[in-house]
């Protein structure tokens, strides 16, 4: 019985129908997925062409695809990038002149309490460092009595002066003194003072000749505050560890207070190994056995291009043989914060003095 | 994982030798032999308590559960999470390296391991307490009404536990009770069992002793495990029990399939390919680089793992997840329960959907479709009544038929005032479906069906049974006609052969052959719909012969020893025909819609049902799943014609065809029905499905669903009617039962897919300035600019809630208006993707880090021309007086703080260009303007992200815990220009995708 015919051929007959649902007059072929493929088609070889061999999504030779693009593909692509980074790297050069355009080569955007230099702190982080390091992840200096190495230590020494500590005839220096701090100079303008105020006669201990007293096995090291822009020792009282060395007791504040520079060794055994140490600083090149001092007028540094670092030479003498000695050495001012573990104000390094000529084994220490 | 298969194969071979069961061709006596039973005395105690050692109770296998800790690792070490795994092992190798080699190790690489680790456990943790949420919720489902079984031992009857019953008791059946295992019966008295569960067929069958058909589930002498018995009662003897049963076979075979991978699952599979692939060679070709620029060989195995497991997206699993979580969440609102998050996305990427008909697509229920009275025929929909109702409120014919159709039947409304108050459809009923069906029917258009009863009392009744095939009963009127009146209902062929008038039109006229042919047809015409024919007749008995008081002898007792005996006092010919009402279970209100719909999003519908070709026809005719006018025997002709759109095929074709037939019938055939099938022909219906590379869904309620169910990509089971077993075998459970909330599913699937798309685009692009920092470190030995405890604030902090809160974005289009995606070309993450996300975006981004960077660092005193090279002094612990662009000495510990200051700028940027870049994500084609910013969960992430920069930028301890240092307020402005031309970039390039396809922007943008 066909659907069709009681509409057509019994159109006269009573009987009429409801379509059985709204949808099946409307649609007949809204969705056909894809064509038709011939009849009797065998699937079975088609699947095993589906299954590519495991490596053909790295390089497929029949297609001559590389990761599934061809070459042409692949220079499209290369295209694409070449000109998107290009426009990108532009774009982030162009700011970045920018940026530098607006920035002072002179006077840093952030320095002393504004920069990252105060860490946490409110209050300006001043560190030291000590000269020779011939080796930028050690801080051990060795003494021998092999003149090979004795030149080896000395010439780290010795390059550091050359560069940093020397300031030439035509340089924009002037005299500073607690009259005319550096605070005072005309911006450009350094302080006086370089490696020859200190050793001033050929025959220092500390001298060239000498070799830095590493000759003697009498070493030299050179202590200095880092350079921080704009820092100066602030006021107040002077630390008691500087009162009892000066053997003046008084609270009063100083209003432009000296930095000592003090050295001892880090353990009490060390300290008790150390127990000849002299300063060389530029009030005093003859040597102070309590402290260093560098005086109030050569801060604050100014970023001028002549600038030397005042600094302070301490010599450690009669150093026990074959004994690794740890040193620390402190700046002391009023507002000088000391922290052993993020080295504040103080810097550590080691001394170790043998008179073998191989190298000894100290690397376990 | 082969010897599974080996097993699936055995079970699938066990159940295609379909049975081992001759019980129903046997005589009785020999199966009471054979069981060494007796239909009086049953067996004895001691022999029954013998047979239950040897066979085990009367009980299915629970299917057997996953440990809970088998289930917590596998959520732990799946897919991505191995991934994860892989990535922090390398970190405590690179850590333990770095430990033993260098002097001052760095602990970096130990929290990225311990990161890593973290991420997957709670992750773990979080998706075994989603799957253990929607088990809980199966839980419930699981009600087993301890029922007692009535059995005969000793020839006592007695309760006992349904589980203690064995082969050879005989049990006692009654109306109502579940068969308690099965059953060849003995006797019976007018018993009907619901199959709904085994095949599908939603009308209650008519059982009895006689072996009719071959089929066992057609044989009538035969009841099973698992079914009710809805009418009558039986006494039968036990054949099989517990796993042995028809229902335990089913249940075990669906235990042993092992189903795929879920398609999401690939797609992550895929991924992780893709990831690991460019992980390992950028890897290798910066270590060898490292190697050259004369790193130690340790350095260089240690750079090695740290740019590989930098290349690990740390927190998209837990994206990932969430998202899934979230829709899966949706989804319950929606109806849809879904067991398997991973089965989400599997309904939105569904090419076919293999969906029964019975309870699914119908609604269980049968209900008058048509009426044929005064040579109409009526649609019986309320609707068209009142349309019609002037015609038929004069029509005497239709006033005749309805006192027929409400005398002549037995089903009444449950008497309770609470029930009463309902709707009339959505009242309970006692008595036969169909009866049932033209009660409510009556109901609703005549009303008042049992004041009417009760004034028209009835005087004598004959009931329906299957050998008679007719009902009838005699009633005194309330019209003032003195004469009694005899109404009867049943078969057309039945009645027709007992009418000698027909009543048209208020006459009475002879039933000639015109009429005949008049009814011929518009009985095919009702039965080509699908439906079920009733034809109902009645008779004035003359006053003279039947007067008042008559004793109608209806012979009851006589008729039920001996159906085929008729022996009444009163003539049952002669009568006046009045009409027909035809029945269907008709389709659900919404399920045309959504079978439309379906349609539309690309996706074939085949159904599958134990149903009968033309039922099945009609429905899909009904519902728009077959969309050909042609005649159903047309239809069932076509499956050999290959340039047919629409075919329905038998069951028992069906069985005769192989693989390539098969492959053929389903390839070249849009629209297909299969009808009268088994279930294991409803399995290689989904495995050939398969094998043609589609994703197949599979909706069914019924035990014998379940293989299908469990072999099917996503298996949906029914909710309210759907049984335990089919439950457990799905991964998706439809709370109302209701197909069109498949659409719901289909279209959250979709969306999901896409949105995880845009997720994951997201998530990558902050991959290259994490991963360039590192790089640029170890080529030009500048100064870290971004450390590993700010690469996992950002992946594991700020990126988390945007990249979620993409999978509440809207679809970009109308999803239901194309095609699934093909699962072998569309993949999650394609390479255009990751070109789009690492090339472009990741290098905007980075490019605003660096920009950054370089800026922090110079006013702070370093000059990009200072950094190069810098690297060892920088992270040298000796040096304390390292000097900067302005002669600065900056000691380790100023340094640090420099650079973990550096950290917070480029983390800070990289938040700050992820904004725009969330942006972009949001669409992939749409302008950022058409597609809005409704998202509100999107906005908040936004400012979500920015607070939280600035929380670990500024907070007191947190950013001393995290390495992260307080900005200054201008650097949060620097990144704005890249964030602005991640912006134009992006809305640029969206724009020739639009107006130029095919272009090479499109080509090589498009994802």
């Amino acid at each position: 019985m066909d659907e069709k015919d009681p509409r057509q051929g019994h159109a006269s007959s009573d009987i009429h129908i409801l379509p059985p649902s709204p949808y099946t007059d409307v649609r007949k072929s809204s969705f056909i997925k894809g064509k038709l493929p011939p009849e009797n088609e065998e699937i079975l070889p088609k699947n095993k062409n589906v299954e590519k061999p495991r490596t053909s999504f790295l390089y497929d030779p029949r297609r001559k695809t590389l990761l599934g693009r061809s070459s042409l593909n692949w220079a499209r692509l290369a295209l694409f990038y070449t000109i998107f980074y290009f426009c990108l790297g532009m774009f982030f050069v162009i700011l970045l002149t920018a940026f530098a355009w607006m920035l002072d080569r002179e006077v840093p955007r952030y320095y002393n309490r504004d920069s990252t230099m105060a860490v946490r702190t409110t209050a300006t982080v001043v560190g030291m460092g000590f000269r020779p390091q011939p080796e930028i992840d050690d801080s051990l200096i060795r003494i021998t009595s092999d003149p090979h190495q004795q030149i080896r230590i000395a010439s780290s020494l010795r390059l550091y002066r050359d560069v940093y500590l020397i300031q030439r005839n035509d340089a924009k220096i002037e005299e500073c003194s607690e009259v005319e701090p550096a605070s005072e100079l005309v911006p450009g303008t350094a302080c006086s003072f370089n490696w020859f105020h200190i050793v001033n006669t050929a025959d220092h201990p500390c001298s060239d000749n000498n070799m830095y007293g590493f000759k003697n096995e009498e070493p030299c090291v050179l202590v200095k505050l880092n350079k921080v822009y704009g820092w100066t020792p602030s006021k107040g009282p002077l630390p008691p560890r500087i009162q009892d060395l000066r053997n003046i007791h008084s609270n009063k504040s100083v209003s432009k207070p000296d930095v000592y520079i003090t050295c001892e060794g880090s353990n009490p055994a060390d300290k008790d190994a150390l127990h000849d140490v002299k300063y060389y600083s530029v009030g005093k090149p003859s040597g102070s056995i309590k402290y260093g001092i560098i005086p109030n007028y050569y801060f604050p540094y100014r970023n001028a291009p002549d600038h030397v670092q005042p600094f302070v030479l301490v010599q450690f003498k009669n150093l026990p043989l074959n004994r690794l000695i740890s040193v620390t050495c402190r700046a002391w001012e009023p507002g000088m914060e000391h922290d052993s573990k993020a080295m504040r104000g103080m810097v550590a390094f080691q001394l170790f003095r043998s008179h073998l000529i191989e190298k000894p084994n100290i690397d376990d220490r | 994982m082969f010897r599974e298969k080996l097993t699936t194969r055995k079970n699938l071979e066990a159940l295609k030798h379909e049975i081992d069961l001759d019980e129903h061709k046997l005589s009785i006596n020999e199966v009471y032999r054979r069981y060494g039973t007796s239909p009086a005395m049953g067996l004895s105690e001691e022999r029954a308590s013998v047979i239950l050692e040897r066979d085990g109770p009367n009980d299915l296998t629970p299917i057997r559960r996953t440990p809970e800790i088998v289930r917590l690792a596998k959520n732990m070490f799946g897919g991505f999470a191995m991934l994860l795994w892989i990535g922090a092992v390398l970190c405590f190798i690179a850590h333990f390296l770095e430990l033993y080699t260098l002097d001052d190790p760095q602990y970096d690489n130990m929290y990225l391991g311990i990161a890593l680790a973290s991420v997957i456990i709670i992750t773990g943790f979080f998706s075994y307490h989603q799957q253990a949420k929607s088990s809980k919720i199966m839980e419930s489902f699981k009600y087993l009404v301890p029922q007692q079984a009535c059995v005969v031992r000793h020839g006592k009857s007695r309760n006992i536990n349904p589980d203690k019953i064995v082969v050879g008791d005989i049990v006692e059946i009654q109306r109502g009770n579940r068969i308690p295992a099965d059953i060849r019966i003995i006797r019976a008295h007018g018993l009907k069992v619901d199959n709904s569960s085994l095949t599908g067929e939603c009308e209650p069958q008519v059982r009895g002793i006689e072996y009719t058909n071959d089929d066992i589930l057609e044989t009538r002498n035969l009841a099973f495990f698992g079914t009710f018995a809805v009418e009558g009662s039986c006494i039968g003897v036990v054949i099989r029990t517990g796993d042995k049963t028809f229902i335990g076979r089913i249940a075990n075979l669906t235990a042993g399939i092992e189903r795929g991978h879920t398609p999401i699952a690939v797609e992550i599979t895929h991924f992780i390919r893709i990831i690991t692939i460019i992980a390992v060679v950028v890897g290798v070709i910066f270590c060898i680089c490292s190697l050259f620029l004369g790193y130690t060989y340790v350095e260089a195995v240690v750079f090695l793992i740290s740019i590989i497991v930098a290349q690990v997206p740390e927190g998209l699993l837990a994206t990932v997840t969430v998202c899934l979580t979230l829709t899966a969440q949706r989804m319950a609102r929606k109806n849809c329960l879904v067991k398997n998050l991973e089965a989400i996305e599997t309904l939105g990427s569904t090419t076919v959907i293999c969906t029964d008909k019975t309870g699914t697509l119908t609604q269980n229920q049968m209900t008058v479709a048509h009426m044929w009275f005064d040579n109409h025929i009526i649609d019986s929909d309320i609707d068209a009544f009142h349309t019609q109702s002037n015609y038929i409120k004069y029509s005497h014919c239709w006033s005749a038929l309805a006192r027929c159709a409400t005398l002549c039947n037995t089903a009444t409304f449950t008497d309770d005032p609470n029930n009463l108050s309902k709707p009339v459809l959505q009242r309970q009923c006692e008595g036969d479906a169909s009866e049932i069906a033209i009660l409510k029917c009556m109901e609703d258009i005549t009303g008042n069906v049992s004041n009417y009863r009760s004034i028209n009392s009835k005087v004598c009744e004959v009931q329906f049974s299957s050998s008679n095939r007719y009902q009838l009963s005699i009633h005194s009127t309330d019209d003032n006609d003195e004469r009694y009146l005899l109404v009867m209902k049943g078969a057309p062929e039945k009645i027709i052969k007992n009418c000698s008038t027909i009543y048209v039109d208020g006459c009475e006229i002879e039933f000639n052959q015109f009429w005949k042919t008049q009814y011929e047809t518009a009985f095919k015409e009702l039965s080509n719909h699908g439906e079920r024919v009733l034809a109902f007749a009645d008779y004035r008995l003359p006053l003279n012969k039947y007067p008042r008081g008559y004793e109608f002898d209806c012979d009851t007792i006589n008729f039920h020893v001996n159906p085929y005996f008729e022996h009444f006092n009163f003539p049952t010919d002669g009568l006046r025909f009045l009409g027909l009402i035809s029945l269907i279970d008709p389709p659900r209100v919404n399920v045309a819609e959504a079978v439309q719909k379906c349609r539309s999003a690309g996706i074939r519908l085949l159904m599958i049902t134990g149903d009968h070709p033309l039922t099945a026809a009609a429905i899909a005719r009904y519902t728009g799943i077959i969309t050909d006018q042609d005649t159903t025997e047309q239809l069932i002709e076509n499956v050999f014609d290959n340039n047919a759109r629409s075919c329905v095929i038998h069951g028992s074709t069906l069985k005769t065809m192989n693989s390539i037939q098969l492959d053929n019938l389903i390839k070249y055939h849009q629209e297909i029905v299969f009808a009268r099938t088994s279930p294991q022909q409803k399995l290689i219906i989904v495995e050939t499905c398969q094998r043609l590379g589609e994703i197949v869904a599979v909706t069914g309620d019924g035990v014998n669903d379940s293989p299908a169910l469990k072999k099917a990509d996503i298996g949906i089971a029914m909710g309210i009617t759907g049984s335990d077993v089919s439950k457990q075998a799905s991964d998706m459970i439809l709370l109302d039962d209701n197909f069109a909330s498949i659409i719901t599913g289909i279209e959250q699937g979709r969306i999901i897919f896409d949105n995880l798309k845009k997720s994951i685009c997201y998530t990558l692009s902050s991959k290259i300035p994490e991963l360039s920092p590192f790089l640029l470190y170890m080529i030009f030995q500048i100064p870290l600019p971004l450390g590993t405890i700010a690469i996992l604030c950002i992946d594991l902090g700020t990126d988390m809630l945007p990249a979620i809160s993409l999978a509440y974005e809207r679809a970009e289009s109308d999803i239901m208006k194309r095609p699934p995606r093909d699962a072998k070309t569309e993949h999650l993450a394609t390479d255009r993707l990751i070109s789009m996300s690492y090339g472009q975006l990741g290098m905007i981004q980075a490019g605003g880090g660096f920009f950054v960077y370089t800026i922090v660092m110079a006013e702070n005193g370093f000059f990009p021309s200072r950094l190069f090279g810098l690297r060892k002094s920088w992270d040298s612990r000796s040096i304390n007086d390292l000097e900067d662009s302005y002669g600065q000495e900056w000691t380790y510990e100023q340094r640090k703080a420099l650079e973990d200051t550096c950290h917070t700028a480029f983390f800070v940027t990289v938040v700050i260009v992820q904004w725009t870049v969330l942006l972009c994500c949001k669409s992939r084609r749409n302008s950022l303007f058409r597609q809005g910013m409704s998202n509100h969960v999107l906005n908040m992430s936004i400012i979500f992200e920015t607070l939280l920069a600035i929380l670990i930028s500024y907070t007191p301890y947190i950013n001393r815990g995290l390495m992260m240092y307080p900005l200054k307020l201008h650097w949060w402005f620097l990144p704005l220009p890249f964030t602005l031309l991640v912006l134009i970039y992006d809305e640029w390039r969206k724009w020739i995708i639009r107006k130029y396809p095919g272009s090479i922007i499109d080509q090589e943008t498009s994802y």
